[in-house]
Parts: C-alpha cells; sequence; structure tokens
C-alpha cells in the first residue's frame, strides 16, 4: 500500500539501525512492506559493477513514471538486485523522485538520475520529451487504480452480486460495466463533481463514511489523485484502447541466495505502439509463497531454494515470471549428463541453470517395466523380461527397439483407447451400451492407424449423422448443450478451463465471460433428432441454430473466438469454422496441450501442470522444452506415435527413480523419473499378468483387459476403488491417483488379488505342480511380479522361506503376496 | 490460497459491527506494535455526530443553539457552552448528554451505543483535535450556498401545480427556477448532498425532498413553498432515501430508502404512520393509490409491492419478480391519473403498465395483473411521469454514456375492461398483443447524456427533463421539439486541476 501509514507501518520493530537509515533515506523502500524475518536481513551484497535496468529513460506527458531496477555483479560473477538499497538523485529540475522511487518528469529536456548503491554509483540519461497534461482515462486509470486497491476483488465489489448494491466487473474486466456503476447506478450517486472530494467513491475508500471494506488509501495517496482528478474533469469515459500486452523485467529472475530479492518491473503496451511503466497499478502474487513472496510494490523476496512464479496482473492480462531462487550449493558441480536428443539437451540445460545434477540411467528392468507400462498399460512378461535381460544389444539400440516393438503392439491400442475413451467420456449411460462399442471402435481405429491428432479432432468436431453409423458423432451425443460441449472441447483439446468464465471473466486468465458464450455458439446449430434404429440418434447442423444469451444482458451473442480469430476459415457451418481454427497448427493451445498431456502420462506430471490448467499464472517449468516438443509434433503432422516414441527414447524418460543428494528436491524438472502408482486398470491388468490368474469381469469374455472395457458402467469395485474415472467429466484429474487406507487392505486381504494368487490356473498352481525347483519358483516369482530377477540375498531369502514352510504351494503363493505388496509392483517407477 | 490478511480481519469485524458506525474500524487501528492508533475526528467522532446529531444541530435549525456540522462549531459549542474540554473527558459536556441511564441526547431517539461513547471520550482525552483533511471541509449554508466548478447531476424535477416554478435537485441545496427557464427564482440550502426526488404537495403548500448523505444518513425535507423555509428535516436511516410522492389530498408522504423500508408519513407533524419491509433490496420509488389508502412500491429487488397505509400490512406482489426485469430492478412506478393503475420502468428498459388492485386469485409466477408494456426504451428507465390527464406519459432513460426520453400514447385501458383470462402462457400472449400496439409519439430529441429525471409540467403543455450532463431541456409537449436547454447553477470552473 502506498500511503503514509503504509510506511509507518512497515518498519519492523529490531530492524538494524544501519538498514533502517537506508530505508529512511532511499524513496525507492518508503513505501514498501518490509519482512522484518529475523535472521534474514539482507545485508548489501559487495558488488563490482552496477546495472540499470533500463539503462536509459524516455519519459513523455504528466502522468508518466518509470521505476529503475539495479543489480550489481559481485566478484564472483553473482548477479544481486539491489533496487531496495538504492539512492535515487535527480541531476536537475527536469525530473523528480517520488515517494515511491519513481522517476517522474518535470519539465521537457534533457538530464540525469544518479543511481548510488554504496560507493558505487551510475547516471542514468533521462529525456522528457514534452510534460504535457494528459486527462484521467478511465480505462486507462480509473480502472486500474481501482483493480490495485481491490475495489474490484472477486471478495469485494468484484463478486458475483458486488457488496451492497455495489458491483463491478471483477477485476475491471468490463469497463462500461464499471463506467455504468461508478457513474450512472443511482443517478450518479458515487461521484461528486461538484464537490469531487465529496464523492462516495473517494469517501468509501478513505473512512470518510464509513465502508466494510476499510480504510484503503488516505487523501495524499496516488490514488486518490488518480480517481479525484477524473471526477473533477467531468467522469468522462473514453475509448482509450485497452492495454494490448504486458511484459515483466527481468523475464527470469534469478536470485542467488534465499536472501536475495528482485524488484520486477511491469510495462503495458498500447495498441498505438506506446508504453508505460505499470508496475505501481499491477497485482502481484506468488505461485508458491513457500519459496518466494512478491510484496504489492512487485518485490520478490526469496523464502528458500526452489523455483515458483511471480504473477502478474494487470487490467485483465497477466504475465508470470519464473523465479528460481539457487540458495546455497556449495560442493555443486555440473557433470555433463547423456543427451540422446534434443529433450536431454532442453531439460538438462534448465537442471545446469538451476544447479540440479540429474540421476543416472535406470536398469534395463527398470525400463522395460516402466516402457511397457506407459505404453502400452501392461508389466511385461517373465519371457519378455528374460529375453529383454539377455539382449545384448548395445542399451540404446535395445532399448529404442523395444520402445518401438511396444508402440506397435496391440496392447498399446487397447491403452490408449482408453485413455481417449475417458477424455472424450465414452459412456453408455449418455450414448446407449451399443453407442459405447460404437464410440470405443472407432477410438480404437484411429489409434491402430495413428490418426493424424489434428484430423482426429477434426472429425469429432464436424461429426453429423447416426451416432452408430458415424460413432464420431456420439461427441455430441455426450455433451449435449452448446456451453457443454464448449467447456469440454476446451479442457481437453486446448486445455483451459473455460467453466471459470460462464459467471465472470477468467479469474486467472483474460477469458472474459463474454468469451465463454462467443465460443459456446459455434455449438449452436447442433441438432439431435432420434434415428430410426431403436437407441440410435442423428446429429445435424440446424438451419437456424439457437441464440446464446448473455445471461447479464440478455443480449444475443455471435459466434467468436477468444484467441487467434485470423485462423477462421469463414465456412458457412459454424462448426466447420471452429474445427479449422482448432486444429489449425496455428492455434497456439492445441498441439501444445496435447504434447504437454502426453509428456505427463510419461512423466506423471505435465511440463504445465495441471495439464487441461493452462493459463498465463500457471507457466510451464520448461518453456523451451514444450516449446519445441510443440514445434516438432506440428512438423511431423500431428503423429502421436512418433511424440511418444521421441519422449520414451530420452534419456530424460529413462532416469532412475532414485534421486541425489542434488536433485532430491527436484520435483519439477524432470531430474528423475517419478514413481506413480498404477492406474486402476493397470493394476488390475497387472495383478492377473503376474499371478496367471485369467481376468473375470462381468458382460465381457474371459481374459479380457480391464483396459478393454468399453465403458464405467461395468461395476468392479476393484477398480472404481483405484480410482477408475465415472467417465462424466473431461478432467484428468476425475481419474484418481489417490493412496487410500481401503485400497491397502484390499491389496492384503481382498479377494481379487487372493483370487488371483490362489487360482488353480495361476502361475504359482503351475510351478508346484510342474514341480519346479524352489530356486525356478523364487526367481519366476520374482521376474513376474517385479519383473525383475532377485537379488543373491533376496533369492536366498526366498529359497529359505519355501524351505522353511511345509506347504511349498502356500509358500509360493506368500511369496508371490509378499511382493504384489510391495512398491516395485504397486508403482511404476 | 494465500494466507488471511490483515485486511480480511478488518472485513470480518466489520461485518459483526456494522450497523452502529464510526467505531466499527477500531480493531483495525492497532498499528504493527500493537498499540492502540489516536482516534480520529474525521473517520471516527464525525459519522457518529453526523447521524446522530446533526438532523437538529444544523445551521436551518440550530437546536440549542449548537452546531455540529463543523469541527470548530462542535468546539465552539452552543448555549451551554463549550461542548468539550479537551483532554478532559469527565469536564466534557457532551459526555454528560450523552452517557448514563437516561441520556438527554440524542432527544427522542434511543441512547448511543457505549461504544460510540467511548470513541468520543477516546478522542476528548487523547486532545480532542482536529484531522479533517482541508480537501473535505463543508462550509455550507444558505448563507454560503453552494458553488459549482461543473454542473451537478440533475437527479430529480418537479413542477409546482401552477406551473409556474420548476424545482429542480442541486448539490446540498434545491433550486428553483422559473418554469420557462427564463430565470432562477430560489435557492433551498439544507443538510442532504442528494436531493434524489422533489415533490411539490398537490395543494401547493409544501416542498418536499428526499434524499441524504450517501453512507451517512437519510432525510425527508419539507420546505414551506411560500417562503421558502425549512418546515421540517426528517432523519431516516444511515443512507440516502428515494421517490417522494403525496398523496391527492397533501396529507400523506411516502417514500423508499437504502434500508429498503417503504415509509409513508404524515405531513402535518412529520410522524411516520407506516413502514414497510417486505422488499429485500433498496425501495426507489413509491406512489399512492387513488383514494391514498394503499401504497405501491418498487425495489431493486425487481419486485412491485402492495401494502395499506392505515396498517402497513403488506398485501400482496403486484409482480415478484417483474417479468423481464434485469438485475438493478425497477426504478419509477407512477400511479395513472384517476386510475387504479401504475406505471413502472428500470433496469430492462420497459414502461409497463399494471393494475394495482388483483381481480384474480394469485398464482406463482403469474403476471395477471399487467395491462401492457412498451417498446423499450435503450439502457435502463430512471424516470417516468403521466400527463395530468393520464393519456400520455415520458419516460426517460440512459445507457451509461447516453440517454433517451420518448412520450408515449398509454392507450384507451381502463381498469375494469382489462382481465387476463386462462392460464399463464394464455395471459402472457394477450399482454404480448396489446404490447405489441404500444405507440410512440415523439422521440424526444437532442440528448446526447444520460437522462435521470422528467416531470410534466401540470398545464399539459412541457416536459422537462435533466441528467448526467447537469443540463435542463426543456421540450414543447405537442411538437416534442426542444424549447430550451440551461444550467440552472452558476459554474465557475476551478483552476485547471493539475495533479
Amino acid at each position: 500500500m502506498s500511503t503514509v501509514s503504509g510506511l509507518f507501518r512497515s518498519i519492523p520493530r529490531h530492524f538494524p539501525a544501519v538498514l533502517a537509515l537506508a530505508v529512511l533515506a532511499s524513496p525507492a523502500l518508503s513505501a514498501e512492506k518490509t519482512k522484518p524475518a529475523a535472521g534474514k536481513t539482507p545485508a548489501v551484497p559487495v558488488v563490482e559493477k552496477l546495472t540499470v535496468y533500463p539503462s536509459r529513460l524516455e519519459l513523455s506527458g504528466n502522468r508518466d513514471s518509470r521505476r529503475l531496477i539495479v543489480s550489481g555483479t559481485a566478484a564472483d560473477g553473482r548477479a544481486f538486485d539491489l533496487t531496495a538499497f538504492v539512492k535515487l538523485a535527480a541531476g536537475s529540475d527536469h525530473v523528480a523522485i517520488d515517494r515511491d522511487g519513481f522517476v517522474v518528469p518535470k519539465k521537457a529536456g534533457k538530464t540525469t538520475v544518479k543511481v548510488t548503491v554504496g560507493a558505487k554509483s551510475v547516471d542514468v540519461p533521462v529525456e522528457i520529451k514534452h510534460v504535457t497534461n494528459r486527462p484521467v482515462s478511465f480505462i486507462r486509470d480509473v480502472i486500474p487504480a481501482m483493480s490495485k486497491v481491490g475495489c474490484n476483488a472477486g471478495t469485494c465489489h468484484g463478486a458475483q452480486k458486488g457488496k451492497r448494491g455495489f458491483k463491478l466487473s471483477l477485476r475491471g474486466y468490463d469497463p462500461l460495466y464499471d463506467y455504468r456503476a461508478l457513474v450512472d447506478d443511482l443517478s450518479g450517486r458515487r461521484f461528486n463533481r461538484s464537490r469531487p472530494e465529496q464523492s462516495l467513491m473517494l469517501l468509501k475508500p478513505t473512512q470518510g463514511v464509513p465502508h466494510e471494506g476499510g480504510f484503503l488509501f488516505d487523501e495524499k495517496s496516488r490514488t486518490y489523485s488518480v480517481l479525484k482528478q477524473w471526477i473533477a474533469e467531468g467522469c468522462r469515459f473514453d475509448t482509450a484502447k485497452r492495454v494490448a500486452r504486458i511484459e515483466v523485467f527481468p523475464k527470469k529472475p534469478l536470485l542467488e541466495t534465499t536472501d536475495s530479492q528482485q524488484q520486477l518491473i511491469v510495462m503495458a503496451h498500447f495498441p498505438d505502439g506506446t508504453s508505460r511503466d505499470v508496475t505501481r497499478d499491477a497485482v502481484f502474487e506468488t505461485s508458491d509463497f513457500e519459496v518466494a513472496t512478491v510484496s504489492k510494490t512487485g518485490r520478490i523476496e526469496a523464502v528458500r531454494r526452489g523455483e515458483a512464479a511471480a504473477l502478474v496482473r494487470y487490467e485483465g492480462l497477466y504475465a508470470a515470471a519464473p523465479v528460481a531462487i539457487i540458495g546455497n550449493r556449495e560442493g555443486f558441480a555440473w557433470k555433463a549428463a547423456p543427451e540422446r536428443n534434443y529433450i536431454d539437451k532442453l531439460v538438462n540445460a534448465k537442471l545446469q541453470r538451476m544447479k540440479i545434477l540429474p540421476s543416472g540411467t535406470c536398469s534395463d528392468a527398470e525400463f522395460l517395466r516402466r516402457a511397457s507400462i506407459d505404453l502400452t498399460g501392461l508389466p511385461p512378461t517373465v519371457e519378455q523380461v528374460k529375453l529383454f535381460l539377455a539382449d545384448k544389444r548395445p542399451t540404446i539400440e535395445k532399448r529404442n527397439a523395444k520402445i518401438d516393438q511396444l508402440i506397435g503392439s496391440p496392447q498399446f491400442i487397447e491403452h490408449w483407447t482408453l485413455k481417449w475413451s475417458d477424455l472424450l467420456l465414452s459412456n453408455s449411460k449418455f450414448i446407449t451400451e451399443k453407442g459405447s462399442w460404437a464410440f470405443r471402435n472407432w477410438i480404437r481405429r484411429a489409434v491402430a492407424t495413428n490418426m493424424a491428432f489434428d484430423k482426429f479432432v477434426y472429425q469429432l468436431m464436424t461429426a453429423n449423422g447416426s451416432t452408430f453409423e458415424n460413432p464420431a458423432a456420439n461427441y455430441y451425443r455426450i455433451s449435449r448443450e452448446p456451453k457443454v460441449v464448449m467447456e469440454n472441447m476446451t479442457q481437453v483439446f486446448i486445455g483451459t478451463r473455460f467453466q471459470c468464465n460462464q459467471c465472470h471473466d477468467h479469474p486467472f486468465e483474460r477469458w472474459t465471460q463474454r468469451q465463454y458464450y462467443e465460443l459456446s455458439a459455434y455449438f449452436a446449430g447442433v441438432g439431435r433428432k432420434a434415428g430410426p434404429v431403436k437407441g440410435e440418434e442423428i446429429i445435424y447442423s440446424l438451419a437456424t441454430p439457437t441464440d446464446i444469451k448473455h445471461p447479464s444482458t440478455g443480449e444475443t451473442i455471435p459466434a467468436a473466438f477468444p484467441f487467434s480469430s485470423d485462423l477462421d476459415k469463414k465456412n458457412p457451418d459454424p462448426r466447420v469454422r471452429l474445427a479449422d481454427w482448432l486444429t489449425s497448427s496455428k492455434n497456439p493451445y492445441f498441439a501444445k496441450s496435447i504434447v504437454n498431456r502426453y509428456w505427463s502420462y510419461l512423466h506423471g506430471r505435465g511440463i504445465i501442470d495441471p495439464v487441461d490448467d493452462i493459463r498465463a499464472s500457471n507457466p510451464p517449468s520448461n518453456p523451451p522444452l514444450l516449446d519445441e516438443l510443440t514445434r516438432r509434433f506440428i512438423a511431423n503432422g500431428f503423429d502421436l506415435k512418433r511424440l511418444i516414441r521421441e519422449m520414451a527414447r530420452s534419456e530424460t524418460y529413462q532416469r532412475s527413480f532414485r534421486p541425489n543428494k542434488w536433485n532430491d528436491d527436484d520435483s519439477l524438472n524432470f531430474s528423475h523419473a517419478s514413481p506413480r502408482r498404477l492406474t486402476a486398470e493397470q493394476l488390475f491388468d497387472a495383478l492377473h499378468v503376474a499371478t496367471g490368474a485369467p481376468s473375470r469381469i462381468p458382460g465381457v469374455p474371459v481374459g479380457f483387459r480391464a483396459s478393454q472395457i468399453p465403458d464405467p458402467k461395468v461395476k468392479i469395485g476393484f477398480l472404481d476403488m483405484f480410482g477408475r474415472p465415472p467417465r462424466e467429466s473431461p478432467c484428468e484429474c476425475e481419474r484418481s491417483s489417490d493412496v487410500s487406507l481401503s485400497q491397502t487392505l484390499n491389496m492384503i486381504n481382498g479377494p481379487t488379488v487372493s483370487d488371483a494368487i490362489i487360482h488353480p490356473e495361476g502361475r504359482v498352481a503351475k510351478l508346484v505342480a510342474a514341480k519346479a525347483d524352489d530356486k525356478t519358483i523364487v526367481g519366476d516369482v520374482y521376474l513376474a511380479v517385479i519383473c525383475r530377477p532377485p537379488t543373491e540375498a533376496e533369492l536366498k531369502q526366498g529359497v529359505a522361506y519355501l524351505a522353511g514352510v511345509g506347504n511349498r504351494s502356500e509358500a509360493a503363493q506368500d511369496l508371490m503376496w509378499a511382493l504384489v505388496n510391495s512398491p516395485a509392483f504397486l508403482f511404476n517407477r | 490460497m494465500r494466507p488471511v490478511t490483515w485486511k480480511a480481519a478488518v472485513l470480518l469485524a466489520a461485518a459483526v459491527l456494522w450497523p452502529l458506525n464510526g467505531w466499527a474500524q477500531d480493531d483495525a487501528d492497532k498499528t504493527a506494535e500493537g498499540k492502540t492508533k489516536p482516534v480520529s475526528f474525521y473517520r471516527q467522532v464525525r459519522p457518529i455526530l453526523q447521524r446522530h446529531c446533526s438532523g437538529c444541530h444544523f445551521p436551518a435549525k440550530k437546536s440549542g443553539k449548537l452546531l455540529l456540522t463543523s469541527y470548530a462549531d462542535f468546539k465552539k459549542g452552543g448555549e451551554n457552552g463549550a461542548t468539550f474540554a479537551p483532554g478532559n473527558p469527565t469536564e466534557s459536556l457532551i459526555l454528560d448528554y450523552i452517557s448514563g441511564d437516561d441520556p438527554a441526547m440524542p432527544l427522542g431517539a434511543d441512547p448511543l451505543d457505549p461504544r460510540q461513547i467511548d470513541v468520543i471520550s477516546r478522542w476528548i482525552a487523547q486532545g480532542g483535535k482536529d484531522d479533517t483533511p482541508p480537501a473535505v471541509k463543508d462550509n455550507i449554508s444558505a448563507e454560503n450556498p453552494p458553488k459549482y466548478s461543473l454542473p451537478p447531476v440533475i437527479t430529480a424535477l418537479a413542477y409546482t401545480p401552477d406551473s409556474k416554478t420548476l424545482v429542480i435537485s442541486g448539490y446540498r441545496e434545491i433550486l428553483l427556477y422559473a418554469a420557462d427557464g427564463s430565470a432562477p427564482v430560489g435557492r433551498m440550502v439544507g443538510r442532504s448532498q442528494r436531493i434524489e426526488s422533489v415533490a411539490v404537495s398537490p395543494d401547493g403548500k409544501l416542498i418536499a425532498a428526499t434524499g441524504g448523505t450517501p453512507a451517512l444518513f437519510g432525510e425527508v425535507q419539507f420546505w414551506d413553498a411560500a417562503t421558502r423555509k425549512l418546515v421540517r428535516s426528517i432523519t431516516v436511516s444511515y443512507d440516502t432515501l428515494f421517490g417522494a410522492s403525496f398523496s391527492a389530498d397533501s396529507k400523506k408522504f411516502a417514500f423508499g430508502g437504502a434500508d429498503n423500508g417503504v415509509r409513508v408519513l404524515n405531513v402535518a407533524d412529520g410522524k411516520q404512520v407506516m413502514r414497510m419491509d417486505a422488499h429485500s433490496d433498496w425501495s426507489f420509488a413509491a406512489t399512492f393509490s387513488v383514494k391514498g389508502t394503499h401504497v405501491v412500491s418498487v425495489s431493486r429487488d425487481r419486485a412491485m409491492k402492495l401494502s395499506i397505509v392505515e396498517s402497513g400490512q403488506f398485501v400482496d406482489n403486484v409482480t415478484s419478480i417483474t417479468p423481464g426485469a434485469l438485475k438493478g430492478g425497477l426504478m419509477a412506478v407512477q400511479l395513472r391519473p384517476g386510475q387504479e393503475q401504475v406505471l413502472t420502468g428500470g433496469s430492462d428498459g420497459t414502461p409497463k403498465l399494471y393494475k394495482i388492485f388483483r381481480t384474480r386469485k394469485r398464482v406463482i409466477g403469474d403476471d395477471f395483473n399487467h395491462i401492457r408494456s412498451f417498446k423499450p426504451m435503450p439502457g435502463r428507465i430512471f424516470d417516468l411521469q403521466f400527463s395530468p390527464d393520464g393519456k400520455q406519459f415520458v419516460a426517460v432513460s440512459s445507457t451509461g454514456i447516453s440517454g433517451a426520453a420518448r412520450v408515449y400514447s398509454v392507450g384507451d385501458y381502463d381498469t375494469p375492461n382489462i382481465n387476463n383470462k386462462g392460464g399463464l402462457g394464455d395471459v402472457r400472449k394477450q399482454i404480448a398483443a396489446r404490447s405489441a400496439k404500444s405507440r410512440l409519439l415523439h422521440e424526444l430529441s437532442g440528448i446526447d447524456s444520460p437522462v435521470f429525471a422528467v416531470a410534466y409540467r401540470p398545464d399539459g403543455q412541457q416536459i422537462a427533463l435533466g441528467g448526467f450532463d447537469g443540463k435542463i431541456r426543456l421540450y414543447d409537449v405537442k411538437t416534442g421539439k426542444q424549447v430550451k436547454t440551461f444550467v440552472p447553477v452558476k459554474v465557475t470552473p476551478a483552476v485547471a486541476a493539475t495533479k
């Protein structure tokens, strides 16, 4: 809060005197809420050189003001932000330094500002083009000021119903609405043009009259002067273009120590080519306050080693600066890690920057199990493990061959068919049982033929006709309302959550409420009628689409794209237009979101995570990696198999899950594999592969894999307990990967597990019947359950156990039971 | 989520303590060290005085020769001497008056809350200093009337029954103008910053206004039309009042308010004779039935409600959620002269004519009293008024950046002849059929700014309207032509304000 009272509140009790003096002397800090954390008082680092950003200033107009950020480079090359310790002095009366430490123009001409830290100083040239008086703009000045103090926050007047009869659009997304609220509501109650300082909109936040929202700024603050000036100028509505883009400096703040801080500058760029420093009006947040905090004035303060994002919001635009805090890495030395393809290069670059050392390559057995489960949903069989381990070809060669083999296998098709059946909500509840088979088979064919992903989606979006004859049309049978179709489409295919902006603008993205209805309008022309066959539905395009109406104005909303509208090929059929736009290689989200989603399938975490919540405030952990994956995916014609192959072939994918000293706190940068609990179907299928018992699922033939079930209607308690999705929501989160007590008890003591282990046609029964020796039994059980041979010690222990129990069959079953309940089986790692 | 901030704590505290002003912020006044900040005259003490005391102790009334509208006057005191002794609460007159078991002040009202008394006491103990920011000091009185650097927004208009004078809302005052717009004829300076509505009693004796100062108090003012002296000021609730309306016999006065209540006062003694609290949001206007036995009120809650004046009993929702009404609700209602019909308008921009009394049993979601709607106006309707003969009406609206004013023909719909028959759907069709025939007589020209107020001159010859731009526009009813435009106050532009 940039107020005088803010200053009093800000000085901590035990602040060292020296620094307290620095605080008082430094205008740059006067409005800061300083962190009083004991023992973390940052000393001014000793630096060799000062660097000021921007290196020169250009100011124009009486309302312009610019902030400087100052960085010092130490002898060892490490850089520290010194903005908080800087003394600024105007070189002449052409400029002044205001109480927030901003350089403000006073008269036209050229001058300098002296920037001093300790004994070092730099002169920054400043050019003042003019100091013309620009009237206060409602759009450019008033709304940002109100946003900054929080008038239009979701907890205040931006709430859906406003507060006490005064409602603003959430975070100022709708200037005309806000103008009407301030000026027009109740015949101008909230301003007083005759006596601006008597305006309710000034009296309330200054507590001149009672205000439930409390005291927000005083009469001397900049916010007050902006609002008052606007009223004094007659409360004009202007048609200033809103800001087109915001930019944050530094782009990738790197804080060397956990005492470091970094001031940010936010620049707003307008459509007319002008730019303004809007640091004071931007709203800052941190993505993770356990790693770094960001003050109201835009200063990042490190909390601990790690990564977070400084989230910046200004006028409905969002930007994020990835913050890296290095902390104490004494003794760290980067060692070149193997790089098999571009993925590894880009991952390692990030690791090196963050001073993280990746884990080594996983063993062949680990690789085989991991790749088999990720690519086909099934663990390898005993024979496959033996064969692979016996393969004497060089590691890379044989692993690559294995990947190709898995990708070409029928199990691969079943596995990815399941994934898409989940995401597309193939559910007999919506589309009849016959429909769910038809839809599944359509998806299956697409996977089997490796249909280009853009074509796959295009066919879904434009599907017409009988849901039985053209199963893709089931897409519109499952989601029956334009709004629902649109929500599902955006979440699955562009990885964003448009449902948030149904009632108000998206709280963390630039999407507006209006865009929600505009985008829904593309699906307003989908007709549905009963077909001649019982249970069949015909999807067709209506001659006159139904009206999509705005909920608060009642206005009919025409179809329009929320971004990249230049991709519209203007087809007369709105769904074709949508499909053209959506699946375009230039659509900035379409390819990126699927690449990110597939990455998460192989790594347990997206480069953007959650994968279906892409937004500016949820930045990727490694942007160059995601960009390059996307670029290649598009260049390769949206080839999903190829994408999977490239990912699986990387060293990054094949890293051990065991962390080392330099990467054990890393969960973002893929420096080691992350163990993931097997999904419900994987667990069920793996259990049957391991035990050799045939699976019996009601409604499908014996031996059918769980992942082949076309429809969640088939109730299997085991699968539901382990988080099989009911296919009612397109969110990835619908598939639960939670671990629960009932799961544990069921693994230990449940019928699914025990029936499989003791099955008379199962592995143990067959081994015992064949009178296999103890070593073979132990070896085979290890190979079957955890897909690797036992170590010497394990073998010895297993054999001793078998010998110690009278009943060999029961002893072998016990061994198998123990392994089934071990992390090596329950997790893909 | 982010940790709970001190601001959130204040919000919570304030929410609990809300209705008693002035001390609600105490909990927020702790400094970082936990010390209590000094009590602020401007932010804490003044609101208490404004709310509870200045209804009597203000320039036009000056009870006990004491003024409580500024710090200087408060300090000076009245006929009994200084109000307070700085630094010495026990020696301070004000505390004698307001504390104790049966305090003398506020006269005829509930005692102050002990916490409010504590705020005043602590402030005196701390020296009783004025911290009013220079910018907000208010020295306005009849002797020192408001000065305007820009024209004030026009929120209310009315004509005197003799058609000679136009009554116009100003800031802190009511402006009187010759009806032809030729010259100002008077200023009546009161204490309400906002005049939300003005009305002249049908017998021509009184000029009434409802308004108040936002977030502080609501006020009804009765002025003698001949002498232009304040007859009575009645403080009601904590925020502004709306929709002034006299009964046909000039004996009763109805209005709405920001506390949702609809009230009726006896004009003779100012006593409240009815209060109806069935609205769930601010009530903006009220109008009497032909005989004055009932009141119809409209509100931001989108409902139009009927109440009995004598008992204050809520009788009926003429409409519970008026069909088509958008958020913002209904803002105006007026009785059709001589008919048990009302015309209403609001945020959906459609003027609607209703029967006041039901002739059919109520059904949930019905609209049986709806006679017809008229062609929608652009934006929201802020005011409307019938011609004296009830055959036409004028409605004014605002889109937020522009406005409109239209004269409509009511059409030949007398109450006994209109009965909506059949089920809900049938009724809808009958209303739609009648509405389709609605006739627009004039689109009043030359309007480029929101219009908030309109008045139909009793001689039926002229219409006056005003709004955001502060200009009064006069129109000839027969031709619909604009005959005059003027700003009703003297504007002295401020020195070009700079930052």
